[in-house]
Order: C-alpha cells, then sequence, then structure tokens
C-alpha cells in the first residue's frame, strides 16, 4: 500500500513533467546539437546508455526483426494510423510533427516504436527527442497504441516511403 | 492505509513541522486583527499547527477522501479532496454548465428535459453513494432534484450524470434518495402534498384533497439503470427526510414527516402546533408482497426518463405512462407512525440498524426509536389510534432514549463506527457528540454558523470510516475576505480521532451544499476513466480519422464533421454556410491522451462552448443570423501552438450560390 502510493505520487510527477514539456523548451534548445542524420550521436551526457541513444527508452529493449515488406501487417498499421496518427504526420511534408520519410530515414525501427508508445519519457529524457521538441513545440503524445500497434505502423511507414529505417 | 499516513513516512517530521511553521506563521500575520478580522477571529478554534498538519496534503500528493457536496441551488456536485478541502471538480448535474457544453450541447440536451420542457435548473439536495451491504461501493452517486421533482445518478467512473429520472406525483422531491442496503431501491418522498393526481381545485381544500407519496425507484444491480417500482400513496402531510434500515433494519425506510396538521399557510406557525409529528416506518418488503399479491392499482401518471447510452454516450429522453401505487390507508402493515417530538427533520439510522434517531427541530431533546422496540409494539399491537387508518406506535414503546440538552435546534446525525452519534444543532451552531446507548453527551464544538447537514465518511453505513466530521454550515457572514453581499458557503472540517473534536479547517463550498457524502480514495480513484478509446467511439456523428473531416448539407441542416488534435482542426475552412442554416459541429477530439480536451467556440454562437474530452465527440448547434466571416477556435490551451488553433467559416446571404466546401491546407 505504501509502495503504491509513493509510486503513484512519482506517477503524478512524471505525468507532470510530461505535460510541461513546452515549458521545457529552452532546456532543449539549448541541449548539445546531436546530428539529425543518420550518424550515432555522441556519447550521452543524458545518462543514457548506448543502446537507448540508438533505439530509444521504452517498452522496446529488443531488437526488432525488419524483413521483406509484409503487405499485410502494413495495412493494419495504415488503419491505425489514420485514427490515431496522419492528424500530426504526414508522409512527405512537415506537418504538426516530422515528415515520415524523414523520421524512417534517421531512425530504427525500436526508436520509432519507443517513441510511439513512450512519448512522455522519450521527450523528457533522449536528447533527439528533446530536440524535435525544440523545433516543433508540439510534443508527440501517446495515442494509446500497443506494441503491435506500433510494429505495425513501422511496417505502414515502410510500405508507403518506400525506405526501410536505419538499422542503427 | 491511506495517504495521509505515508507522507509521515516518507517525509522527516522535523522538515515538514519546519514548512507547517512557517506556513502558519504566514497564515497568522494575514489573518492577524491588524488584518480587520471581526471579533470572532477570537473564536477561532482550531489554526494551530497540529491542525495545519492534519489537512496539509503536499503538492502533487493526494488527499486521502473524496467528499461529494451537493451544490443546493446551483444544481450541481461539489468533488472536494478531504483533508485538504481542495475543490476537485464540479459536476453538472441537473443545470447546465457552459464551461463543458453540459445541456447545450446535443449528446447532453435531452438529460434536462421534464413533462415541463427543457428545465436547466434545479435545486440539488442530498448526494447519497450506492451501497453494498450496507457499505460503499464506489459505483455511483445519486442525487434528488428538489424543485421539479427528480432524481440523478452519476457515475465515479466518468464523473458524469449518465441518468435522470423524474418523479411524478410528488411536489417537491425532498427525502431522497436515500438507498436501501444493497441499492435495490433509491426513494423519493414529496416535501409538498399535492392534487394527485393534479387538478385545479382550491387551494384551501388541501384536507380534503391534497396527498403526500413516498416513491421506491429500483436501482438495476448492474447498470445502475433507474426505474419507478412503486409509489406509495400517503397522507397529505410534508415529508422530510429518510434513511434506510441496516442490517437488522434492513427491508425498512424510515421518513420523517412534519405538517401533520396539515396545514396549507402560515407554516412556520400552523405547521408547529403538534407536539409530535412522525417518523414514518414502510415496509418495503411488505409493499413488495402486496403488489405481488395484486393490491397495486395502476395509476395514470406521465414523467420523463432521460439516460446516457453508454455505447453512444448519447442522451435520450423517453416519456413515460403510468405508475403503480399502494395505498398506505387501505394496506395494513405498511406504514406505522412512530411519534417524533416535534417537527423532526433528519432521521438517521446507527450501524447497527437498531436505533432510528429522529431529530425534532424544534424539540429540546433527541429521541432515539428502537428497531426491535418498535417490531414489539406493533406485535402487541401497543397503538396510540391512527391517523387516516395508519397505525400509530405508543410514543414509550418505540423509543430507546432520549440525549437531554444537546443543543438547540437538533438537525441531523450521523456515527463513527465506535459507538458515538455526532448531531448538528442548527439554533445554537454546534456539534454534540454523544454515546449510543447511555445516551449521555460528552463533547461538543462550536461551528461557524447554523449548521445544516454534517457527514462523516461513511458515517451513514454499517462501516463508518470516522475520522472526520464536516460541518455543512448555512450562514458564512464574515468566515472569509468579504466578496460583497453575496457569499459562498462554509464548511468546517472536524477531526473526531481523540475524546474531543479538534477544529481543523475551513473552507469554501459552492452553491448551497445541503448533505454530503465522502469516501475513501481508494475506493474510486483507479477506475477513473482517463480517456475515451477513439476505436470504440459510437457517437453517430464520430470522425474517426481526419481523412473522413468533411461538410455536409442536408437541406438547411450542415453538419460539420471536425476533428482536433494538438493544435489544429481540420477543416479550418469552411464555406456556403448560408443565412437561416443550422450548422451542427461534430467535433471529435483524435487525442488519445490524458487531460488533453479541446475546447470550442464560434463567434457569436447562442448557447456554449464545448469542452471534448479525448477520444469522445460533442455536437453543438450554430444557427449565424448575418453573413460574414467567422473566428472559431479552440478555448483550453492545449500546446505551445494554442492561440493558432483556430478557422474561419464564411457566411453568405440565404439566396447566395456559394459552394459549401472545406479545407485544411499547408
Amino acid at each position: 500500500m505504501k509502495k503504491i502510493g509513493i509510486l503513484s505520487a512519482s506517477m503524478v510527477a512524471i505525468l507532470m513533467v510530461a505535460g510541461c514539456g513546452q515549458a521545457k523548451k529552452p532546456e532543449a534548445a539549448a541541449a548539445p546539437a546531436a546530428s539529425t542524420a543518420a550518424a550515432k550521436p555522441a556519447a550521452p551526457a543524458s545518462g543514457l546508455t548506448e543502446w537507448q541513444m540508438t533505439h530509444g527508452i521504452g517498452p522496446v529493449t529488443e531488437r526488432v526483426e525488419i524483413g521483406p515488406l509484409d503487405e499485410e501487417l502494413a495495412k493494419q498499421g495504415q488503419a491505425v494510423f489514420e485514427v490515431k496518427c496522419m492528424v500530426c504526420h504526414h508522409v512527405t511534408d512537415r506537418y504538426v510533427g516530422p515528415a515520415l520519410q524523414d523520421t524512417i530515414a534517421r531512425r530504427t525501427p525500436e526508436y520509432m516504436m519507443n517513441m510511439m508508445l513512450n512519448p512522455d519519457e522519450m521527450l523528457a529524457k533522449h536528447p533527439e527527442a528533446k530536440k524535435l521538441l525544440g523545433e516543433f513545440l508540439v510534443p508527440m503524445t501517446f495515442q494509446n497504441v500497443t506494441k503491435d500497434d506500433a510494429r505495425a505502423i513501422v511496417e505502414y511507414i515502410r510500405s508507403v516511403t518506400g525506405k526501410d529505417p536505419i538499422s542503427g | 492505509m491511506f495517504q495521509r499516513n505515508e507522507r509521515a513516512v516518507t517525509m522527516t517530521k522535523k522538515w515538514m513541522m519546519t514548512t507547517l511553521c512557517a506556513t502558519v506563521a504566514v497564515a497568522l500575520v494575514g489573518c492577524g486583527p491588524q488584518a480587520g478580522r471581526p471579533a470572532n477571529g477570537g473564536a477561532l478554534a482550531g489554526g494551530t499547527a497540529s491542525a495545519a498538519q492534519k489537512v496539509y496534503v503536499p503538492p502533487g500528493e493526494y488527499d486521502q477522501y473524496y467528499a461529494f457536496m451537493s451544490g443546493g441551488f446551483s444544481g450541481q456536485v461539489g468533488v472536494y479532496g478531504l483533508p485538504s478541502g481542495r475543490l476537485l471538480k464540479v459536476l453538472p448535474v441537473f443545470s447546465v454548465n457552459p464551461e463543458n457544453g453540459y445541456g447545450f450541447s446535443e449528446e447532453t440536451k435531452p438529460m434536462l428535459n421534464t413533462t415541463y420542457g427543457f428545465v436547466p435548473w434545479d435545486d440539488a439536495h442530498h448526494p447519497k453513494l450506492s451501497q453494498t451491504n450496507g457499505e460503499q461501493d464506489g459505483r455511483w452517486l445519486f442525487i434528488n432534484g428538489n424543485n421539479t421533482p427528480r432524481l440523478a445518478r452519476i457515475s465515479l467512473d466518468t464523473f458524469e450524470t449518465d441518468e435522470i429520472i423524474q418523479i411524478p406525483n410528488s411536489g417537491g422531491s425532498h427525502a431522497s434518495p436515500y438507498p436501501t442496503e444493497n441499492t435495490e431501491y433509491v426513494v423519493a418522498a414529496t416535501r409538498f402534498s399535492v392534487p394527485i393526481p393534479q387538478e385545479d381545485i382550491p387551494i384551501d381544500t388541501y384536507k380534503e384533497n391534497f396527498q403526500g407519496t413516498v416513491s421506491f425507484i429500483k436501482v438495476d444491480k448492474e447498470t445502475g439503470e433507474m426505474s419507478i417500482a412503486f409509489q406509495i400513496l400517503v397522507p397529505g402531510f410534508d415529508y422530510d427526510l429518510a434513511h434506510a434500515g441496516k442490517a437488522v433494519s434492513h427491508g425498512w425506510v424510515f421518513f420523517t414527516t412534519y405538517n401533520t396538521e396539515k396545514a396549507h399557510t402560515l407554516k412556520e406557525v400552523n405547521a408547529s402546533r403538534n407536539d409530535k409529528d412522525y417518523v414514518a416506518a414502510v415496509n418495503w418488503k411488505a409493499a413488495e408482497q402486496a403488489i405481488a399479491d395484486g393490491k397495486g392499482v395502476e395509476m395514470p401518471a406521465t414523467y420523463v426518463h432521460n439516460i446516457i447510452d453508454p455505447k453512444t454516450r448519447v442522451a435520450s429522453s423517453t416519456t413515460k405512462k403510468g405508475v403503480m401505487t399502494l395505498n398506505a390507508r387501505k394496506i395494513p402493515g405498511l406504514i406505522y407512525y412512530m411519534p417524533t417530538p416535534k417537527s423532526p427533520h433528519g432521521v438517521d439510522v446507527d450501524p447497527s440498524g437498531e436505533y432510528i434517531v429522529a431529530s425534532g427541530k424544534l424539540a429540546a431533546l433527541i429521541p432515539v426509536h428502537s428497531f426491535s422496540k418498535m417490531l414489539k409494539a406493533i406485535e402487541d399491537k401497543a397503538f396510540d389510534g391512527d391517523a387516516e387508518g395508519i397505525p400509530v406506535l405508543k410514543y414509550e414503546a418505540t423509543i430507546a432514549g432520549e440525549v437531554q440538552d444537546p443543543g438547540l435546534g437538533p438537525l441531523h446525525t450521523e456515527f463513527d463506527g465506535k459507538g458515538y452519534a455526532y448531531s448538528s444543532m442548527f439554533v445554537s451552531s454546534e456539534i454534540t457528540k454523544w454515546k449510543l446507548g447511555t445516551w449521555e453527551v460528552v463533547d461538543r464544538i462550536p461551528v461557524y454558523y447554523s449548521i445544516g447537514h454534517l457527514m462523516i465518511p461513511g458515517g451513514d453505513t454499517r462501516k463508518p470510516h470516522g475520522e472526520y466530521v464536516i460541518a455543512l454550515n448555512k450562514i458564512t457572514k464574515d468566515r472569509y475576505l468579504p466578496t460583497g453581499p453575496e457569499l459562498t458557503q462554509s464548511a468546517q472540517l472536524v477531526d473526531i480521532n481523540g475524546d474531543k473534536m479538534e477544529m481543523l479547517l475551513d473552507f469554501p463550498t459552492i452553491g448551497e451544499p445541503h448533505y454530503a457524502q465522502a469516501a475513501p480514495a481508494s475506493l474510486i480513484k483507479d477506475r477513473s476513466v482517463r480517456i475515451f478509446p477513439i476505436e470504440e467511439n459510437q457517437n453517430p456523428y464520430v470522425t474517426k480519422s481526419e481523412k473522413d473531416a468533411r461538410v455536409e448539407r442536408d437541406g438547411n441542416n450542415i453538419h460539420v464533421y471536425i476533428t482536433t488534435i494538438r493544435s489544429h482542426f481540420k477543416p479550418d475552412n469552411i464555406e456556403g454556410v448560408k443565412v437561416g442554416d443550422k450548422v451542427y459541429w461534430h467535433v471529435t477530439n483524435l487525442e488519445q491522451d490524458w487531460d488533453v480536451p479541446h475546447g470550442f467556440g464560434v463567434m457569436g454562437m447562442n448557447n456554449s462552448e464545448l469542452l471534448i474530452m479525448p477520444g469522445d465527440t460533442r455536437t453543438i448547434l450554430w444557427e449565424p443570423k448575418f453573413p460574414g466571416v467567422y473566428p472559431f477556435y479552440c478555448t483550453d490551451f492545449c500546446s505551445a501552438l494554442h492561440q493558432e488553433m483556430q478557422g474561419y467559416v464564411r457566411v453568405s446571404p440565404a439566396d447566395a450560390e456559394v459552394e459549401l466546401k472545406s479545407s485544411l491546407g499547408l
């Protein structure tokens, strides 16, 4: 009971930090510039592991296999994407958030999935995500997607951009 | 077990005391006599560091209890945290709420429909939490509308009003809702007797023609849906308050009556002549049996039932006809009257179910009836005559004891589960603590001013949580900084853990809180809905994807299927609307994150804004009167680009030939 209480209090604290994402803009802008391209970011001062720097922070902690394009999976991804993601992300153009063709060209599939599944923590801790928040100002939001949804969305992004994510 | 205890673990006492002393020091400076505080400042009980420590909830931590306080004539319910007294939310129930569009949106307008048409206000009196086995179960909150007799059910998953049922054959539904032990029923008795059925007759034929009703409203165990099971026709007294029996007295509901004189004018004098009025003991299991035996009579009646469909989240309003009635005068065993001095107000049943405390608001003592003695008196036929054919039991035969000199103007009583009762004294402005069984007064504490109801968390159930009693005061006067002639109401939190009551906190409350309920946060907080999954949205006008956003014309009706996400609408440019059109804005919030509602307002709209929760769809009707270009925008600061979240709708003359179109461009 006590533990739960403390836990929930810390969760609240985290949520509050996340909710104030925009307010963190100066900090994010002041963060050391990291390359936007596929190049590996410099050794982190952020306290993140090398793996996290490349693949993001969140529930995806192991490599995701990217095989030949799975049309069926891409279709499933499209259905979710059109309801929950299209409001902010378009394929070739910058919209509320970055264009998908730019995202896939510089992220691993794990990074993309962690960003979908754990945006609050990513925006609070990951220098790459923080940098983009400084640029776009609107924090990416958790859209109540499952891990399977996130994987399917990666497949949809592959199909619609004709590109594969970087391998890291 | 609760947050408050955890704090003691997580914070060092020293640090806490330092902070608190600082707080208190500041508070004292702010409230010192030099601040112009009137003489009553000296009467301030509590206000000590130890009191401050007991109500202090550090930033980011939770209160121990949810408290639900009726908003009285605001028609709403205020939700507060205890012990901090922080206002958490105002729940719209019987009154429209432009803050979120309740009663204005197409989805919620039917909720306020009645046989009198749309009634956008009521006088909300007694919140009551649903119970299972006589304990709080945290599922629903019921509350009565006194003015246009209605009964509402609020979901404690969404904190939204899900259902409102009108009570026919009633005038001033005051003795309500008061659930039975397993929420089999909630009740509603009429405070004002009226002609039943209503008819155009002289008021001075009250004695011959006016009647009261006691209604039993069935509550579906699974869904909570309410239906009027039966009404008992009773003599034309005023029926004031109620409480259901529990444990040993389960199966009965007790109602107070006054105006047994049946006066119809200058009631403050004419309804106060009798030394004793009655507590009506209603045997609802006998009523069920009477109906099963075919003794019920179907009476003509018309009433309206409004309910939110849980799938579409859209309200519908149905007019219902007819009600099953039982005539108490003709069915023996249904009701017994227990004489009770004098114009009794509250009637409260102790946790064991044995003691029935009826506070005669004009009496100098508090009589306590015994349920077992009542049963014996009925068996022995210890009657003192009858009232219109309903047996009146002998006072001595049912009385368990009298609390002598409790104070002036006793109104209500709650229980701490440790053998003590706490009664509110309206006239002498105090809470009196007394012992069940010995009836001796053991403590009193002054409250400011003129207390009405009082409430102990769970203090009306078989298992009171104790800890605090809240005074719901009727008069505020000088308790807070003055705000002109109209003041908020004043609640006070009193610690009842020790032998002596300790005043902890004053806090203002909305409307006029009558009764209140409080339940442990753990019973409710983890069930609280955060978002509505967009996949499950079944509103007939939902737009589930930006690609489906569109504008359609159907004669003079225009349907705008519009979506929101931080920080834009789609569409945000609309043309082809004409003067004379009815524009239905169906706004779907595509966000799926907690606490990201978007608001919606159009210049010159004649109703209210919408506040749309994540994954929800709400609809507002706009009827533009003049040609021009009208901005619309998000009213709820949603993101860094919130100020950019806006759009335009062009309105052309009625005979214009502007094509209907919508867009959102890069």
